[in-house]
């Protein structure tokens, strides 16, 4: 696991990491690919089928909770919004 | 052996005690125990006098209660409960009041269960240790250097030192029967669609199965036959008709195939591996045919876990960004910078590392050879577990190849925290039913938990093995002396 891959998952993933983190999961994520390494080289295979066993319900409309609820957890609201700073 | 449950309901109804007094024993144990053990986040003991009341006054006006009315339980806090805070012991959610309940809570509200509390587990359940979390380390009862197991460890710690009755977990790769297995308590991983997962803070969507642990196999039974129920709103969970287990729970296992899993039990440590041989011969003065078998492709089941809770944990934990709920940071001048400084500071770095891990075993030219290539083999170890159950009733093995580990012990080596789900993982994959049930102690006086696993939808015989081996055996009273566990059984 080189820095600049590590640096590229941490941009996908939404993380800013210090240069300790970035030192301590560099160790530690390579000897998880490592590990995870086994399935590439084992001879084992079965086609791959995607089950879906879903129960879908039918789509039906209705209010299962009143909007101040919803809002009720959010960090910042405005005007019955969601509040957010500016997309820059 | 008849469990609490059984015993506390004739107490409540014969009027011997009321749910106010059972449960303020219960609270008080949580003081004098749980500022050293930390097993719960939250203690709701407002709303645990308010149901303790309710049942009361049914049972004073001469009203039948059900068997779970009254009786003080818990939930791992991954459960959503409406008003009561619900962590998964993640600052990202250290905030977070559920504006409604899950449906397992639900359907043990509709019993009157009185909740003493939530608890301690490890960050969204990734780990096998409960030291991953926000709130600090779960301490097992047993010895307090030691590890509960986990992710489910707070649930485990509180069931086998009286600070619930009951208590709900959930189980990915073996969350509930490996702290189960630790701390000396009975642990249940139901079949995959059996509970509904409504309203279950996700980890890895189709591993993660809300489950039960309890001091006996009895009080296992009641509790399942409980919140396991078709649920329109999660769309994974079966409609199927459910056996009742609880009922002739102690019928004959005269005949029933058990096999030993040959290749889980290789290498097990001396007490281990006695724990097991004599747990074998016990079931085979029970009735049971004995048999050992080897299972194919075991050796994979803990790298596909790795790369397929990884990628599922990537996407769920894509929805904190300090937008709805939950933590935000302070400081940001940006949407771009709040939700990177949000997720940065509001996460702990085990789940920081399992979500990198899923977005790279996900990325471009790494989704055909891990993802993919993890999907096809979980088929392939579905495909030999199968064929084993064309020979056998029941699976065997141990719950875990160690016994509670000491504290950190494991934490700077992942492959090795995760090589502690190696017995439990396959049951996750298959997405089959497994329990832990309490076999003995090691030379330390630390809990050995035994394994059984069984077909989709088999809880009502794999209760029923384990109840008679309960019985036969009586672990839980063979306790060696000293630590904090269970006074009353």
């Amino acid at each position: 696991m080189q820095k600049e891959e590590l640096e590229r998952l941490a941009r996908l993933s939404m993380f800013n990491l210090t240069d300790d983190e970035i030192d301590s999961f560099k160790n530690r994520m390579q000897s998880v690919i490592t590990f995870t390494d086994l399935i590439e080289k084992a001879g084992a295979h079965a086609d791959f089928i995607f089950e879906n066993s879903d129960n879908l319900r039918n789509d039906t409309s209705c209010v299962p909770f009143e909007q101040s609820d919803i809002l009720s957890n959010a960090p910042t609201v405005k005007d019955g919004f969601f509040s957010l700073p500016e997309v820059k | 052996m008849k469990g609490k449950i059984v015993r506390l309901h004739e107490k409540l109804i014969n009027g011997e005690i009321t749910s106010l007094e059972l449960t303020s024993k219960y609270l008080e144990n949580i003081r004098k125990f749980d500022s050293e053990i930390n097993s719960y986040i939250t203690v709701t003991q407002e709303e645990a006098f308010k149901a303790a009341k309710a049942t009361d006054e049914k049972i004073a006006k001469g009203e039948k209660v059900p068997l779970l009315s009254g009786i003080p339980m818990s939930f791992k806090d991954n459960l959503s409960t409406k008003g009561i805070l619900t962590t998964c012991a993640s600052k990202i959610l250290s905030n977070y009041i559920p504006v409604y309940d899950a449906f397992v809570v639900e359907k043990l509200y509709e019993q009157g269960a009185v909740l003493l509390g939530k608890n301690n587990m490890d960050e969204f359940s990734m780990g096998s240790s409960c030291e991953t979390g926000y709130y600090g380390r779960t301490k097992n009862p047993y010895n307090y250097e030691r590890v509960t197991g986990g992710s489910s460890g707070g649930g485990a710690a509180a069931v086998a030192t009286d600070m619930a009755v009951y208590s709900l977990g959930s189980d990915s790769g073996g969350s509930v029967r490996q702290p189960a297995s630790f701390c000396g308590v009975v642990g249940l991983k139901p079949t995959y669609g059996a509970v509904s997962r409504n309203g279950m803070i996700a980890f890895a969507s189709s591993f993660d199965q809300i489950g039960v642990l309890a001091t006996t196999v009895e009080d296992t039974a009641i509790v399942f036959d409980t919140i396991s129920a078709y649920d329109a709103i999660d769309a994974t969970c079966s409609g199927k008709k459910r056996d009742k287990c609880f009922e002739d729970i102690n019928r004959d296992i005269k005949g029933v195939k058990i096999g030993i899993i040959k290749n889980l039990t290789r290498e097990l440590s001396g007490e281990i591996s006695k724990s097991i041989k004599d747990s074998c011969e016990s079931l085979k003065s029970l009735g049971a045919d004995i048999t050992e078998l080897r299972i194919d492709n075991l050796d994979l089941a803990m790298p596909v876990y790795c790369i397929l809770t990884c990628a599922e944990a990537s996407s769920n934990l894509a929805r904190y960004d300090g937008v709805r709920y939950g933590y935000r940071t302070k400081d940001y001048e940006s949407i771009d910078e709040m939700i990177r400084k949000t997720r940065s500071e509001g996460f702990g770095s085990e789940v920081k590392q399992r979500i990198m891990m899923g977005n790279y075993v996900l990325g471009a030219g790494r989704y055909e050879n891990y993802y993919k290539k993890a999907m096809s083999i979980r088929q392939l170890i579905k495909k030999s577990v199968d064929e084993a159950f064309e020979k056998v009733d029941v699976l065997l093995s141990p719950t875990s190849i160690v016994t509670a580990f000491k504290e950190e012990e494991k934490l700077k080596d992942p492959i090795d925290m995760y090589l502690s789900d190696l017995c439990t993982v396959t049951a996750n994959i298959c997405g089959y039913p497994a329990l832990s049930v309490p076999c003995g102690f090691d030379n330390s006086g630390l809990p050995v938990g035994l394994q059984l696993m069984g077909r989709n939808f088999s809880e009502k015989l794999l209760l029923n093995v384990a109840y008679k081996f309960e019985d036969a055996n009586q672990i839980i009273y063979k306790k060696p002396k000293g630590g904090a566990y269970s006074f009353e059984i």
